[in-house]
C-alpha cells in the first residue's frame, strides 16, 4: 500500500500530462488548470513540512549541545528576528525588515561572494601553466577572451572583442549544447523510468 | 637575474591579494571609466524593450536573485527599469526567489520615485511568489491567480494597470534577472509552452549556459555579468533616457583593471615556471 499507491498516482497522472500536453482539447484544459490549483496546495503542505523539518534539525541540535551548536542558536535567533520584524513591522522599504536586509544580511552575503574575486586571482596565478600543449590552448583562448571583455583589449587591436565572441559564441557553445543535449535525454530518460516505476529511489525507504 | 625570475613562480599570496584590493579600489576612487564594445545579446535585449509602446503592454521583470549576486543584477535592474520608466514603458515585478523579493521591492520604489512613477498605474510589484514553474505556468493560464495581490496587499482587481493582462498574450517580454538557472525554468514552462519572449540577465559565469538558447531564438536578449549591466547603461545614454551611465561603468572599469592583473599574474607564473624548469634540468 506504501509503495503501490504513490507508484499508481505518478504513473496515472505521468501518463496523463504527457498526453495532455498534446491534447489541446476544453476537458483536457480544465484537468490541467485543477492540476495546477493541486500543485500550489501542495506546495504549501511541503513548506510546512520544510519549516518543521528545519526548526527541529536545529532545536535538536542546540538541545543535544551537539558540535558547533552555537551556529543553531545563531541561524534560529536570526530567522525569528527576521520573521518578527515582518510581521509585526511590515517589509515596505521604510521597515525594520527592510532595514535588516539591506544593512546586515545583503552586505554579508554580498562580502562571503566578493572573497572569490580574491580567490580567482590567486588560482589563475598558480594554476594557469603552460604545461602542455591543451594548456597553451586554454591559456590563449583564456587571454583573447578576458581582453575582448574589457576595453584595452579593443584599443590593443580593434578585433579582439569579436574574436572573443567567437570563442564563446562557436566554439564554446559547440560543447555547451552537446552537454545540453545530455541533460534533456537523461532527464527525458529519468522522468520515464520514475513513470514506469523503474527508478523508485524518491519512494525512500517505503 | 634567473633567480629573481624564478621567484614569480611562487609569490606570497598575500601579495596577489594585496594587489586585486588596489587595482579593485583606485578606478572606483578615481572614478575611472572607458567605452565598452556593446554585445549584440544587449543591444537585442534593449531593441525589444525600446520597441514596446509607452503606456502600452507591461513587461515583466522577474527577480529571481539573492544577495550575494547583487553587485551584479542590481545595476541590470536599474538600467532597464530607468529605460522603462523614462520612456513610459509599464512594468510587472515580482521574484521566484525568496531574497529577491526584499530587493525587488528596494529598488522598484527608488526608481520609481526618481521619475514619480506610482504603484497601481505605472508599475505592480507582487514580491515573492512561491512555487517556481506553478508559478510560471499560472501566468500563463491566468496571471490574476497567480498574482492575486501585490506587495502591499493591494488586490488584483484594484491595481488600474493589471486591466486587460490575462496571460503571456498581453506580457511583450519577461526579463528574468537570476543568479542560477531560473531563466531555464523560464524558457522551459513560459517560453515552450506558452510562447512567451524570454530574456535574461545574468551573473558573467552563468552566461555561457544560455549561449544555446540566446542562437535559436529562445531566449531573445541577454544581459551578462556586470558588462551586461555597463552596455545596458551605455546605451540608454546614448539613447538620451539618462544623462550619465551609473555604478556598473564604474564597476566595469575595476573589473577591466583586475583582468589586466589577472593577465599580467599568469604571464609572470608562467615566466617564473619555465625560468625554474630551466635551472633545475641544467
Amino acid at each position: 500500500m506504501k509503495r503501490n499507491v504513490p507508484l499508481a498516482i505518478v504513473f496515472v497522472l505521468g501518463v496523463f500530462f504527457v498526453v495532455q500536453f498534446f491534447i489541446p482539447s476544453h476537458p483536457s484544459q480544465v484537468a490541467y488548470n485543477t492540476m495546477l490549483e493541486w500543485d500550489m496546495a501542495l506546495l504549501v503542505f511541503a513548506t510546512v513540512i520544510a519549516l518543521d523539518s528545519l526548526i527541529r534539525h536545529h532545536t535538536q541540535k542546540i538541545m543535544r549541545r551537539q558540535g558547533q551548536w552555537g551556529y543553531s542558536a545563531v541561524y534560529l535567533s536570526a530567522a525569528l528576528l527576521m520573521a518578527l520584524a515582518g510581521f509585526i513591522g511590515g517589509t515596505t522599504d521604510t521597515s525594520f525588515y527592510m532595514k535588516l536586509f539591506q544593512y546586515a544580511m545583503s552586505p554579508m552575503q554580498t562580502s562571503m561572494f566578493a572573497i572569490l574575486a580574491f580567490y580567482m586571482a590567486s588560482a589563475a596565478y598558480r594554476a594557469f601553466r603552460a604545461r602542455t600543449a591543451e594548456a597553451t590552448l586554454l591559456l590563449i583562448s583564456a587571454f583573447i577572451v578576458m581582453l575582448g571583455l574589457i576595453p584595452l583589449g579593443a584599443t590593443i587591436w580593434g578585433g579582439m572583442p569579436r574574436l572573443s565572441e567567437w570563442l564563446m559564441q562557436v566554439p564554446n557553445m559547440a560543447s555547451k549544447r552537446g552537454i545540453t543535449f545530455g541533460i534533456g535525454l537523461g532527464a527525458v530518460a529519468t522522468s520515464l523510468k520514475i513513470i514506469l516505476g523503474i527508478e523508485r529511489n524518491w519512494l525512500g525507504g517505503a | 637575474m634567473m633567480k629573481f625570475l624564478s621567484k614569480l613562480n611562487r609569490m606570497d599570496r598575500r601579495i596577489v591579494f594585496l594587489l586585486v584590493t588596489v587595482v579593485i579600489l583606485i578606478p572606483l576612487l578615481l572614478n575611472i571609466q572607458s567605452r565598452l564594445y556593446v554585445d549584440k545579446a544587449t543591444h537585442d535585449l534593449f531593441n525589444r524593450i525600446d520597441a514596446i509602446q509607452p503606456g502600452g503592454q507591461p513587461i515583466l521583470i522577474s527577480f529571481d536573485y539573492d544577495p550575494q549576486v547583487a553587485p551584479e543584477l542590481d545595476p541590470m535592474a536599474v538600467a532597464v527599469l530607468r529605460h522603462c520608466f523614462a520612456k513610459g514603458i509599464k512594468v510587472i515585478g515580482m521574484g521566484l526567489q525568496p531574497q529577491g523579493d526584499a530587493i525587488g521591492e528596494a529598488i522598484i520604489s527608488r526608481i520609481s520615485k526618481e521619475y514619480n512613477k506610482k504603484s497601481g498605474t505605472d508599475y505592480c510589484y507582487f514580491g515573492y511568489r512561491p512555487g517556481g514553474y506553478i508559478v510560471m505556468l499560472y501566468i500563463g493560464e491566468n496571471v490574476k491567480k497567480a498574482l492575486p495581490q501585490d506587495y502591499y496587499g493591494v488586490s488584483y482587481d484594484s491595481l488600474p494597470m493589471m486591466k486587460g493582462i490575462h496571460n503571456y498574450d498581453d506580457i511583450p517580454l519577461v526579463l528574468s534577472l537570476a543568479g542560477s538557472t531560473w531563466p531555464n525554468t523560464w524558457i522551459m514552462f513560459a517560453g515552450t509552452r506558452y510562447k512567451a519572449s524570454i530574456a535574461d540577465g545574468c551573473t558573467a559565469v552563468m552566461a555561457p549556459e544560455y549561449y544555446p538558447f540566446l542562437q535559436t531564438g529562445q531566449l531573445v536578449g541577454q544581459m551578462a555579468g556586470m558588462k551586461g549591466a555597463a552596455e545596458y547603461e551605455q546605451l540608454i545614454v546614448d539613447a538620451g533616457y539618462t544623462k550619465s551611465k551609473d555604478i556598473a561603468s564604474k564597476a566595469m572599469s575595476a573589473i577591466s583593471y583586475s583582468h589586466i592583473l589577472i593577465i599580467l599574474l599568469i604571464v609572470m607564473g608562467n615566466i617564473g615556471y619555465f625560468v625554474t624548469r630551466r635551472m633545475e634540468n641544467k
